[in-house]
């Protein structure tokens, strides 16, 4: 790998670990063009269509974004290759979800259920409605902490750096801001 | 409420993976047995699972985003593509017809001759006017008719016509000569006018047209010879006439 080839990396996994959102998609329009031909057309090579092979890269963008903001991750490849990996992996991991679902087949009464039954809301449903509106109504602050828990993975003190919290307790002060956003989500929208 | 913010706070850090070993089995426990303590624990769950969601929707949708844009640069380079790659016998033929195309150009717009610029400029065609005529018989209306209109081809056609019939009274050489100049027939013209040039009959006009002949030739220097033979001619010439010829003269000497 050349030189500029190893910098053009390190800058797009300093690009995803700066924390903003201008820096990330920077990122993944760096990262994108330069892989995306090679990327479908080995896809479809295996049997993808446009758009599967299209949906795959996506996924596999996200999770290599999700891993090198990862704490000690160590790029031991170049950043293409690392994503021809995790490409292959999001593969192999729709073609089983497509051979399992074709496997199952309905009984002939789950069948008839589901021909005949109207469609009925299940509270399961009706809470992840209700969890979705209140999430939109969230302030970006609520909204950015999440994300970066529960999306990125990170933990209290990258969090607290990103979101500009300072001081020895920027951590706990971080953790506290997640939770009051996670009770305004959990408690307070679901019981409306 | 103390107890249940305790409990919220306690699933909360049970899901981030932050107890002990000894808590997270408590918690388990209490999952087990609590319908309370595990609803919100579902609640949370489903929180966390509509976080991810919102956060793929909308990394999906920027992503879709780069994706229409690559698709968009991939067809403007198939387009250019499509011109690179174009066969060799293709671009030679392509440069054939730019050559012709060229070439046309130039010629078409290529300086004109002064000689010709002058003819453009200075030639009219002189009316036919049948009028003087002692009787105007219907042949003689005819050439007058297709030569006025414009039309001298049939102009030629009729007075040839009307001078086979062996009874034309009107000599209608000079506007043979003029609808001969008029269909690019030039050397006929000057043939006529040539002879006419031997007979004492409206001299000016056939000196004048026989120069105007020789410029549409290129003869620059037959109709220099014609206009100074006007200019100092011992046959009458209007002074109109002389005015134009030292005019031509200047423009092509």
């Amino acid at each position: 790998m050349t030189t500029s080839k190893i910098d053009a990396d390190e800058r797009i996994i300093q690009l995803f670990r700066s924390g903003q959102d201008q820096d990330r998609e920077k990122a993944f329009q760096l990262l994108y063009q330069p892989l995306y031909r090679k990327a479908v057309g080995y896809l479809i090579n295996q049997g993808a269509s446009e758009m599967q092979a299209k949906t795959a890269y996506h996924i596999a963008l996200m999770r290599l974004e999700q891993k090198v903001i990862e704490p000690g991750f160590v790029l031991n490849s170049s950043l293409s290759s690392f994503l021809m990996g995790i490409l292959r992996l999001v593969w192999l991991e729709e073609r089983r979800k497509v051979f399992q679902y074709n496997d199952v087949e309905d009984t002939p009464e789950e069948k008839l259920a589901t021909e005949e039954q109207p469609m009925e809301e299940s509270e399961a449903e009706r809470l992840h409605r209700l969890l979705q509106q209140c999430l939109q109504q969230m302030g970006q602050e609520c909204k950015r902490i999440l994300f970066y828990k529960y999306w990125l993975n990170l933990n209290m003190k990258e969090i607290a750096e990103r979101m500009g919290f300072s001081g020895e307790n920027a951590h706990y002060s971080a953790a506290n801001k997640k939770n009051r956003c996670m009770k305004r989500l959990v408690v307070e929208c679901t019981e409306s | 409420m103390e107890n249940f913010d305790q409990n919220f706070d306690l699933i909360q850090q049970y899901i981030d993976g932050e107890l002990s070993a000894e808590k997270r089995a408590r918690v388990e426990q209490r999952l087990e047995q609590e319908v309370d303590f595990a609803q919100l624990y579902q609640r949370s769950k489903a929180a966390i699972q509509v976080i991810r969601d919102d956060a793929e929707q909308s990394t999906m949708a920027f992503l879709d985003q780069l994706h229409d844009q690559e698709i968009q640069e991939d067809f403007k380079a198939s387009e250019a593509g499509k011109i690179r790659r174009l066969p060799l016998r293709r671009i030679l033929s392509i440069a054939a017809v730019l050559l012709l195309l060229i070439t046309a150009g130039i010629w078409l717009f290529r300086p004109q001759d002064e000689s010709l610029r002058a003819f453009n400029s200075y030639y009219e065609t002189p009316d036919l006017d049948i009028t003087r005529g002692i009787d105007t018989d219907a042949l003689l209306t005819e050439v007058a008719s297709a030569y006025n209109a414009g039309n001298f081809a049939l102009a030629l056609e009729k007075i040839e016509k009307y001078q086979a019939s062996g009874e034309a009274e009107i000599p209608l050489d000079l506007y043979k000569a003029v609808a001969l100049l008029e269909t690019d027939r030039t050397e006929a013209a000057i043939d006529i006018l040539t002879t006419l040039k031997t007979r004492n009959f409206s001299l000016d006009q056939v000196y004048w047209l026989s120069a105007m002949s020789n410029l549409k030739m290129g003869n620059k220097m037959g109709a220099i010879e014609d206009l100074e033979t006007l200019l100092a001619a011992d046959f009458p010439v209007t002074n109109a006439r002389k005015t134009k010829a030292n005019e031509v003269l200047k423009r092509i000497r």
